[in-house]
């Protein structure tokens, strides 16, 4: 499922984003792929 | 995955690369979910993987969540009563049923009635829950 979600990678980017679109943000923190 | 753009910005941050938010939001362990309002402020997390269907459930629980805590109450009752109807074989059914009755309660004002009748049905649902123990006190 992880692989459909089209993920940003900027948080403060993300938050005024949701804002704009009256959305929650939903964080996924990871390692980076090696 | 449509529910999560319908609801929701998706960020992904590597742990590697952010400490300083891994630090922020006290992250100690892969993979960590967290629900933030565009404040930034967190409503809810969520430690490892489920299956798509289950984590639907969680986040639509906290959307609930993020509702109450904001005091949009109908808003929260929706959600959590969406989590009753739409995910019923989920694990965090109980605990909807339990902020459902703290919405609907404070909807109605403080009004103890509709929240009982809530609590009541959890405990005759799901009796051995958690939540259905944190609902008996409330008929002690």
């Amino acid at each position: 499922m992880a692989k459909e979600i089209a993920w940003k990678s900027e948080i403060e980017s993300s938050l005024k984003e949701a804002k704009a679109s009256g959305k929650g943000v939903l964080v996924e923190f990871n390692h980076a792929p090696s | 995955m449509a529910f999560i753009h319908d609801y929701f910005v998706p960020v992904r941050i590597h742990t590697d690369a952010h400490p300083e938010l891994c630090a922020k939001y006290h992250v100690a362990w892969t993979p960590t979910f967290l629900v933030l309002d565009p404040d930034g402020t967190e409503h809810y997390r969520d430690i490892g993987y489920l299956p798509p269907a289950d984590f639907v459930a969680h986040l639509t629980l906290a959307l609930g969540h993020t509702a109450l805590e904001q005091k949009d109450y109908a808003t929260a009752a929706k959600f959590f009563q969406t989590v009753i109807d739409r995910h019923g074989s989920s694990e965090v059914v109980p605990e909807a049923l339990y902020c459902l009755g703290i919405a609907k309660n404070r909807i109605s004002g403080g009004t103890a009635d509709e929240r009982k009748a809530i609590w009541g049905r959890l405990m005759e649902t799901h009796p051995k829950s958690d939540w259905a123990k944190k609902a008996s006190s409330a008929f002690d």
